[in-house]
């Protein structure tokens, strides 16, 4: 029997006032109840798997109907939502535990299920009221998980509400222009209405919708608040935004470009560049842009975490890329996309909190040799780190080729070298992940390090297990995209199981081939490691250095400034950040502001009353002019 | 058991026990705190059985003196009024039992006579269906308003007490004068007496008794510029007073501004300049409190927005216009009695009213701070809080007129809603997480400001969930303003 989805969208709610209470009596029943909430929630949407169901109504605002529903795109991000906050409350059970305030922490859990609630009401929600609402919610909710990191995350955290509330009263100006319009926002009828629309309209529409959707989903120039917020959150909140939360603006996009407007809309209302809508070219190109200028700010930071935050903006931009390519290759390509990036950018974020746990360092130049003290998350970083530079036979390699097939297909060059530059400066900077935290010397007061306990280990080596499975069988999720965008519209792609068949201007893609290949040069490889003599191990300090004794204190780490000669190469385009022109607009009005209300409230009762003179006299001038002033 | 629904209690049985404090200060001066609460429980009972009579008749009218309206005074109770007249004698309910732990300073007769005088006089301006009767009410409110803004004595609130008085007395004259030239021009005081006579006045004849009106109740209704007095003083006031003010007085002001106009002044242009009213006021308001320091400051500054932004709502002049604005003073009121209940209570532990110093109560003072947020939630229009309601309803009625000026005036609201949602959100997240300048040694707020705000909080949380009843209940009023139906229903019932 399904659970009906008013449960499935109370559950975590529920479940996050329950653990606060239940915090009240103990933590282990606050950690249970967490668990099995978020547990529960997951397992609650395996009835929904590929179904699409009429909308229900759960109230009514205005005349207006509030509706759920749900269709195969939607059980996609009911499935990214909830596992993946399942998985986080399961790392957040031993990772949290150094956290001595008991209440700071029940109020972590509940805000932890509240944010999870919130977007599985995003995703359900039939219009665009409920959509907004829950938006709402989470915004507020993830920044109480936010600035849960101590003093550094209060500021970040107050710059991601802000730009958030600035985000989401654009959307709102959208919605209320509709509602004007349509005097209901429940989609079918937004997009009756758009349909006989001006072009005019229907474009600030989108655009107005599509900056809130930016803003949570860091498409540059709106990204200022993520490095910040990612990199100073708690650790196991950082792979709940960087691997959930921005995809809210990605589905948020592609319900407005293809639930609301439709590619067909598009085209007829606007001149198409490349066969693409020229709002949807627009969009491209800052995606592309977040791809690119992304991965070269990844490639400088010394913080693990910043690092994986910059490389979160130049992932969404595939996404986003994808997304609005408008056709069914790219578009499917970015929704896989989504859920692979969801699925390794977690992993990713959760070894390094792995690590963090340990070592109590987030700086790259401080840690190093770890391998041998947690070879488990070594070998999860490895696997996390391939799927993201896109290479098979993880998942990562075959929702990047969608998307560059699909550009191919578009002819749109540029855009394809970008995509590709951002491929292979994420080698540079996974590889700094990989090189500076677990290979190179182990300093001495990491010594006693081990592996991190066996809930966690959980949680790491789930997600871990899907990028291979993903990348083998990408049929697995083609399975519900594919459903779900000819639920929107789109015309079918062809898939099995193991990659895609040689279509139609579209080359074949059989994982199986590449694993077995991949397997077979392994095996030669290994033979032949095997055949060649073997190495002889010495000790570092057995080594003739001109007679001086060689000591602990002169091993030499090569890790900070790793691409310094690189940084040089590419200083010039940084020179221009968009967050110093957000901040002079701050203080700019903070100075006019400032200085103005002290020029009009000065305190000073004489001003006062002249105030009551000069409204006095107005009027009576009115009243002298015969009442005509326009 | 015997019907209450006589409008004239709502005024008659408070201004006895005023009366009653006084005298019983020289004998039984323990007893007199706890006489508001009385008054204003005989208030809430009075109400409660009014409601399915207006709810049902639309009005309910108490005449004086044994003559008929127009000759005599009478209380005219219809929805609108219900509503407000709710609002009032809840808060003066509440915080009468606040009072009780908050106001330890003498003279404690003083105070409570005022205080019951205060809420009584504000209820009066909401009830009234005579113009003349309106502007009594409306000094009675001032002058106990004067005395308890300064009722700290120190120099702060004299001088705060000093502004106000001349400020608010000149909106008085201002008042008295506008409605002498309508007596003059009509003969007659009564307010649907004078809705219909009147119609036969041109605009330009009614215009200057109009702006009189207008600015003589903007003093006290804080519309920009006339409010420069309300940041020094709602500040100054005991905090107890100060939800009174910001709650319900300025509310009340502007109510009566809704009604005249809606009877007697219902042009086109008169809206007009109302819009640029609500929206400076809202800017100004809104940006000022972004500067605060002080936190009570911040939230009468708060205040001013707020009221920029229904009687903006007002003036968009169309039903769902009128609905969001009466929605938003709902909000208004409730949250912003709670914040300054609340922030009551923490000055009182903390004894300071900077913002930097409520770091860390969060955690000292679990209750208050639970409190605090929700208000503050409610009034930055988050969802699933009231205000976000009653905020969409304001946006969704501008932009239905559909024209460029509407959608600039959105942007404007939605821009202050991005300030609000800025200076809230900073002393949220310093009251929670930020670090306590020395180890703070607080205890929850005393028992009876608990009680209060925790029952006002819990009516919040009430009517954000459960929003359709006021929805339903505040269309009706929309269309009974769109209608003009005071002026049919009164007649019908005999109130002229």
């Amino acid at each position: 029997m399904n659970a009906s989805l008013e449960l499935l969208l109370a559950t975590p709610f529920i479940g996050g006032l329950l653990a606060f209470i239940g915090g009240k009596i103990h933590r282990w029943i606050r950690n249970l109840i967490a668990i099995v909430f978020s547990f529960a929630t997951a397992f609650e949407i395996i009835g929904y798997y590929n179904v699409s169901t009429k909308g229900i109504v759960w109230g009514k605002l205005f005349g207006s109907d509030l509706i759920l529903q749900t269709n195969p795109i939607t059980w996609l991000f009911l499935f990214i939502v909830t596992s993946a906050s399942f998985l986080i409350v399961l790392f957040s059970i031993d990772d949290m535990r150094k956290e001595e305030d008991e209440l700071k922490l029940d109020a972590y859990y509940m805000y932890l299920l509240f944010v999870e609630g919130a977007m599985v009401g995003i995703v359900l929600a039939g219009d665009l009221i409920t959509f907004f609402m829950f938006w709402e919610i989470m915004s507020w909710t993830s920044y109480f998980l936010i600035i849960h990191g101590g003093k550094r995350s209060m500021a970040a955290g107050y710059k991601y509400i802000i730009m958030s509330v600035i985000g989401a009263y654009a959307m709102f100006l959208a919605m209320a222009m509709l509602y004007a319009k349509a005097h209901s926002l429940v989609y079918a009828d937004v997009a009756n209405v758009l349909l006989h629309s001006s072009p005019t309209f229907v474009i600030w529409t989108v655009v107005l919708l599509a900056i809130g959707f930016f803003v949570k989903a860091a498409v540059m120039p709106l990204h200022t608040w993520l490095p910040d917020a990612h990199s100073e959150a708690p650790s196991p909140v950082s792979p709940l935004l960087s691997g959930v939360l921005i995809k809210m603006g990605a589905y948020g996009l592609f319900i407005v470009l293809y639930g609301l407007v439709s590619v067909k809309l598009a085209s007829s209302l606007m001149p198409s560049v490349f066969s693409t809508p020229i709002l949807l070219y627009i969009i491209q190109w800052l995606a592309a842009l977040s791809i690119v200028l992304a991965t070269f700010l990844a490639i400088m930071q010394e913080d693990a975490k910043r690092l994986l935050a910059y490389s979160s903006i130049s992932q969404i931009g595939y996404v986003v890329l994808g997304i609005a390519t408008g056709t069914s290759l790219g578009v499917a390509g970015g929704l896989f996309h989504a859920l692979n990036h969801a699925i390794f950018k977690g992993l990713l974020f959760l070894v390094v909190g792995a690590v963090i746990y340990r070592t109590g360092t987030r700086n790259l130049s401080e840690l190093g040799g770890l391998i041998r003290k947690m070879p488990f998350s070594f070998v999860a970083l490895l696997l996390g780190i391939i799927a993201l530079a896109g290479v098979p036979p993880l998942n990562g390699f075959v929702s990047k080729w969608m998307i560059y097939e699909a550009l191919l297909q578009k002819k749109e060059v540029f855009l394809l070298i970008m995509a590709f530059v951002g491929s292979t400066g994420a080698f540079l900077y996974v590889y700094r992940l990989v090189h500076s935290i677990f290979l190179g010397q182990l300093p001495k007061k990491y010594e006693n390090v081990k592996d991190v306990p066996i809930l966690m280990q959980i949680a790491i080596w789930v997600l871990a297990l899907l990028t291979i499975v993903l990348g083998v069988m990408p049929g697995l999720a083609m399975n519900v995209i594919v459903k779900g965008m000819v639920f929107f519209g789109f015309k079918p792609i062809a898939y099995n199981l193991f990659g895609f068949p040689q279509g139609t201007a579209m080359g074949a893609l059989v994982t199986v081939n590449i694993v077995s290949i991949l397997a077979i040069a392994f095996v030669a490889m290994w033979i032949l490691f095997l055949l060649f003599p073997k190495s002889r191990k010495v000790s570092q300090y057995d080594n003739y250095a001109s007679g001086q004794i060689v000591t602990e204190d002169l091993k030499y780490n090569y890790s900070y400034g790793f691409y310094m000669s690189f940084g040089r190469v590419i200083k010039p385009i940084f020179k221009w950040s968009i967050e110093k022109v957000y901040n002079y607009w701050v203080e700019a009005v903070k100075v006019f502001g400032d200085y103005y209300m002290r020029r009009i409230y000065t305190g000073n009762l004489e001003t006062y009353n002249a105030y009551i003179v000069i409204i006095v006299t107005l009027a009576a001038a009115f009243v002298l002019l015969g009442g005509k002033v326009w | 058991m015997v019907s209450a629904a006589h409008p004239i209690l709502l005024i008659a049985v408070p201004l006895f026990f005023v009366f009653l404090a006084v005298l019983f200060s020289s004998f039984f001066k323990g007893i007199v705190k706890y006489l508001p609460i009385i008054a204003f429980g005989i208030d809430l009972i009075v109400i409660y059985q009014l409601i399915p009579e207006v709810l049902g008749k639309g009005m309910v009218i108490s005449t004086t003196a044994g003559f008929k309206p127009p000759l005599a005074i009478d209380i005219v109770v219809d929805r609108l009024s219900l509503i407000l007249a709710g609002i009032g004698s809840v808060l003066g309910f509440l915080v009468s039992i606040y009072n009780v732990s908050y106001i330890d300073e003498e003279p404690q007769e003083r105070y409570y006579a005022l205080f019951t005088l205060l809420v009584t006089g504000i209820i009066w301006m909401i009830v009234t269906g005579d113009i003349f009767n309106l502007f009594v009410a409306f000094e009675v409110t001032s002058i106990a308003a004067f005395g308890l803004v300064g009722f700290h004595r120190d120099q702060g609130a004299v001088e705060a007490g000093f502004k106000y008085l001349v400020m608010g007395s000149i909106g008085g004259s201002l008042l008295l004068v506008g409605i002498i030239m309508l007596y003059a021009a009509t003969g007659t005081l009564n307010m649907v007496d004078l809705a219909q006579r009147s119609a036969y006045l041109t605009f330009q004849q009614k215009f200057l008794a109009y702006s009189m009106i207008f600015i003589g109740l903007g003093i006290e209704g804080a519309l920009f510029p006339l409010n420069a007095w309300l940041p020094d003083a709602h500040p100054a006031a005991p905090s107890s007073v100060s939800a009174i003010l910001s709650g319900i007085m300025t509310t009340a002001a502007i109510y009566a501004l809704y009604r005249l106009t809606n009877l007697m002044f219902d042009y086109k242009e008169i809206y007009t300049i109302m819009l640029f009213f609500g929206l400076l006021t809202l800017i100004f308001g809104e940006v000022s409190a972004y500067f605060q320091q002080d936190i009570k400051r911040m939230l009468a500054y708060s205040t001013i927005g707020q009221t920029g932004l229904f009687f903006f709502a007002f003036a968009l002049d169309s039903t769902n216009g009128f609905q969001g604005s009466i929605m938003q003073i709902i909000n208004h009121s409730v949250s912003k009695a709670l914040l300054f209940l609340v922030t009551g209570g923490m000055i009182l532990r903390i004894g300071s009213r900077k913002i930097e110093d409520f770091a860390g109560l969060g955690r000292k003072m679990k209750f208050s701070s639970f409190f605090l947020a929700i208000g503050a939630f409610s009034l930055m229009g988050l969802p699933p809080f009231f205000g976000f309601w009653s905020k969409l309803k304001i946006i969704f009625a501008a932009l239905q007129q559909q024209n460029f000026l509407m959608i600039a005036s959105v942007v404007i609201i939605l821009l202050m809603s991005v300030v609000e949602g800025a200076y809230f959100f900073k002393l949220l997240q310093n009251m929670y997480f930020g670090k306590p300048s020395e180890d703070l040694q607080v205890k929850e707020a005393p028992a009876g400001i608990l009680i209060s705000f925790t029952i006002l909080g819990l009516i919040l949380i009430f009517i954000s969930l459960y929003p359709t009843p006021i929805i339903n209940l505040t269309h009706h009023v929309a269309n009974d303003l769109m209608s003009k139906s005071y002026i049919n229903i009164a007649l019908k019932l005999g109130g002229l």
